[in-house]
């Protein structure tokens, strides 16, 4: 008998043991369950962990360089945590970012320990549709711009963005002027953005080409076509349903078709981003791409003679999309709730803030946006923060289920089928409605 | 009425030796429990709900996925896909590798470092081998400039479907002919050589050699590769993943790449429990088919 017990004993010890390990967290997670002031504060995405701070110095060290306006923010927002809170425990986690974010974030709410604060972009609307996250306080909803907020289905506002950028079209003045075309002056049209455009490859020859509106086959496609679809006031998607269907989507989709045959074929389209961009500001070929404000740094780097403008428009209309935004939340599960969003209140000081814009990131404080002075220097910026003065943006559509999925399918089958084919556009609308409306059941 | 004792329990060698090799294994059956069959009964029952790991708890739905993968003809003609692209696969590389496994079974002094390369690619990490595989295939890559340079048109390789099946075969064959080609290898020199200088004798040509001697001495190195390669065929999704991506638009996707999307990038993690349950099913009919008429038939 004492041996069966013994043997039950033993299982059951390599059981737990087995577990244990499995379990895995060395206290990311920190909500063990104590008292709010005792355990640590879980902080993924904002904020630098020590890895990163040597990570960010050395790259700085190497280019000779101070560090950059990414890394100097995070940095500054610990230290002012740390200076205005100090009996706050924080843990700063790198959790990486989008999928592998949205991943962890997953995990720690299914095992029921979630973090104080969840980030992201493109899945956070799920998050507030999913009425998982606190409504923010009137007092942090009101620095910013509306564009930088996401509302749940009730609307109230649950997340903010800590930097943002609206597309723009970036130009190569050199080019332009190759092919006869006046470097200063861009096209503001979708006419004259196709005129150019054709003008260019016609003269590149082979050598250089006009450029056109990207159609990857992933998220990179779908936010850089939202913009033009906006124009005509049309979305991939309306009040959660799909539009498909929609004679002015379509027309869009002959715009982006028509316009791709100013890329060397399979650039505009290709799963990487990368060749075209390297087309754009290192191998200098292509001259105009549509792209958030990042692409001045590429631009500089590369001793470019560039500009920037508004994005073109069909009848005037402008449209535009988010891009680039880092969203900030907290779960209505997390056990710090009013120091997380003391962080957040840290985390949008204008002091801080005002790090962005020297790197032409546009800021959502109304503080800043409504101080042309800030950036008036900074054409990027100029154009940016204008362009989200002037309208209320936000990131690409969003579906009420099965949304990635949808998403995937927009991506692929239509965006880059439109542009990798010449299969009728209404037919590959309507197959791809048949397989979303499937996804949306 | 008086209380007899029990009389104590005397156990046969024999089943103390069955208690100690149970001790054995134990922590593996635990092993396995915890990692392969909880997770397989939760796959199982996460196919009939609804998750998306957002939601304190999984949704009932019933049969609701399973419906849905076999009503709305997409899921089937990745399935469909899986098998076909994942069958040329297991094709090219069977034959292939029992090729080359007759290669390196020729004496040679260089056949120590054949045997070595050949092995070499499967070691190296697929996200690294296929990243310079994809950057061989861009639209000014390698591979077109090597057409340039010869005077061809370039190809536009992620516009094709047929294309990207072929570098995908390429890239699984690349990969995967070492270490079958190795178990070929195995099975050849576990034949006896006896055999063959009898046939020798009979004055059998290489051809009849090859039919009634080495066919039949590999049959259980066959099965055990056929099987394996039907499993891993139909579990192929890191290769999709890496190269193609599903593209072009969606021409390349197969089921195990999509389960790969829907449960952790999607979050639709109740139709991907669905769909590991279907190919799993399909995944040992396979098997069974397999076992039963091909193996059968020759005994």
């Amino acid at each position: 008998m004492k041996k069966r017990l013994l043997a039950v004993l033993l299982a059951g010890m390599m059981a737990l043991s087995v577990t244990a390990c499995g379990g895995g967290s060395d206290g990311g997670s920190g909500n063990d369950g104590g008292s709010s002031s005792s355990a640590k504060i879980v902080i993924p995405f904002i904020g630098y962990t020590e890895d990163q701070i040597k990570a960010a110095e050395q790259t700085a060290e190497e280019n000779g360089t101070e560090l950059g306006a990414e890394a100097q923010y995070h940095i500054k927002l610990m230290e002012a945590v740390e200076e205005q809170y100090p009996d706050y425990d924080v843990d700063w986690q790198d959790w990486g970012w989008a999928e592998a974010l949205d991943q962890k974030q997953r995990a720690t709410l299914t095992a029921g320990s979630p973090l104080d604060l969840v980030a992201g972009e493109t899945f956070m609307p799920t998050y507030a549709n999913e009425g998982i996250l606190e409504p923010l306080p009137d007092d942090i909803a009101s620095l910013v711009t509306p564009s930088y907020l996401i509302y749940d289905t009730e609307g109230n506002p649950v997340a903010v963005s800590l930097k943002s950028s609206v597309f723009m079209l970036f130009y190569n003045k050199d080019l332009m002027e190759k092919a006869g075309l006046d470097p200063e002056t861009p096209p503001t049209t979708w006419d004259e953005f196709k005129e150019m455009s054709d003008q260019i490859t016609e003269a590149g020859n082979g050598e250089f080409w006009g450029g056109g509106i990207p159609s990857f086959p992933h998220a990179g496609g779908a936010l850089r076509a939202t913009p033009f679809f906006r124009q005509l006031g049309t979305d991939f998607g309306v009040d959660g349903k799909i539009n498909l269907n929609d004679s002015k989507v379509q027309e869009t989709l002959q715009f982006i078709r028509d316009m791709n045959k100013n890329f060397p074929e399979g650039l505009g389209n290709n799963a990487s981003e990368d060749p075209l961009w390297n087309a754009f500001q290192k191998d200098q070929t292509i001259a105009f791409a549509i792209n958030g404000a990042w692409q001045q740094t590429g631009c500089d780097q590369n001793n470019m003679n560039w500009g920037v403008a508004p994005l073109p428009t069909k009848d005037g209309t402008e449209g535009n999309c988010l891009v680039g935004s880092n969203f900030v939340g907290v779960p209505k599960a997390s056990k710090h709730k009013e120091e997380a969003f003391n962080i957040i209140r840290v985390a949008l000081q204008e002091d801080l803030q005002k790090i962005w814009l020297t790197e032409s990131t546009s800021s959502g404080l109304n503080s800043i946006l409504d101080n042309p002075d800030l950036y008036s220097d900074n054409p990027t910026l100029t154009t940016a923060n204008e362009a989200l003065k002037s309208g209320t943006f936000s990131g690409v559509a969003v579906f009420p289920k099965n949304d990635a999925q949808v998403w995937e399918v927009i991506n692929q089958k239509v965006l880059a089928r439109t542009t990798m084919t010449e299969d009728p556009i209404d037919e590959i609308c309507s197959q791809a409605t048949q397989e979303i409306e499937a996804l949306l059941k | 009425m008086t209380k007899t004792a029990k009389a104590p329990k005397i156990m046969t060698k024999s089943k103390r030796e069955a208690r100690r090799a149970y001790c054995i294994i134990l922590p593996f059956f635990i092993y396995i429990a915890l990692w392969g069959l909880i997770p397989l009964v939760y796959g199982l029952y996460l196919g009939l709900t609804e998750y998306n790991g957002l939601a304190s708890s999984p949704k009932f739905v019933g049969f609701k996925n399973y419906v849905d993968f076999f009503t709305t003809g997409d899921y089937l003609t990745l399935l469909w896909r899986q098998f076909w692209i994942g069958g040329i696969c297991l094709l090219f590389n069977t034959v292939v590798s029992f090729i080359v496994g007759l290669a390196l079974n020729v004496n040679s002094k260089a056949r120590g470092f054949f045997r070595t390369s050949v092995y070499v690619p499967s070691i190296a990490a697929v996200s690294i081998t296929s990243a310079i595989f994809v950057a061989l295939l861009e639209v000014n890559g390698g591979i077109n400039g090597f057409l340039k340079q010869i005077g061809q048109p370039t190809i536009t390789w992620n516009y094709s479907q047929f294309w990207m099946v072929f570098w995908v075969v390429v890239y699984f064959l690349w990969r995967s002919l070492g270490p079958a080609a190795i178990i070929w290898l195995g099975g050849l020199q576990s034949i006896d050589p006896t055999l063959y200088e009898a046939a020798d004798v009979d004055g059998a040509s290489f051809a009849q050699k090859v039919r009634y001697i080495t066919i039949p001495g590999l049959k259980f190195v066959a099965s055990y590769i056929i099987l394996t390669g039907i499993v891993g065929a139909m579990q192929m999704f890191d290769i999709i993943m890496f190269i193609t991506k599903g593209n072009p638009y969606g021409k390349t996707d197969v089921l195990m790449y999509r389960i790969y999307r829907d449960g952790v990038v999607n979050f639709n993690m109740g139709m991907a429990g669905a769909e590991s349950t279907i190919l799993g099913i399909v995944t040992i009919i396979f098997a069974i088919i397999y076992f039963k008429v091909v193996l059968r038939k020759e005994d």
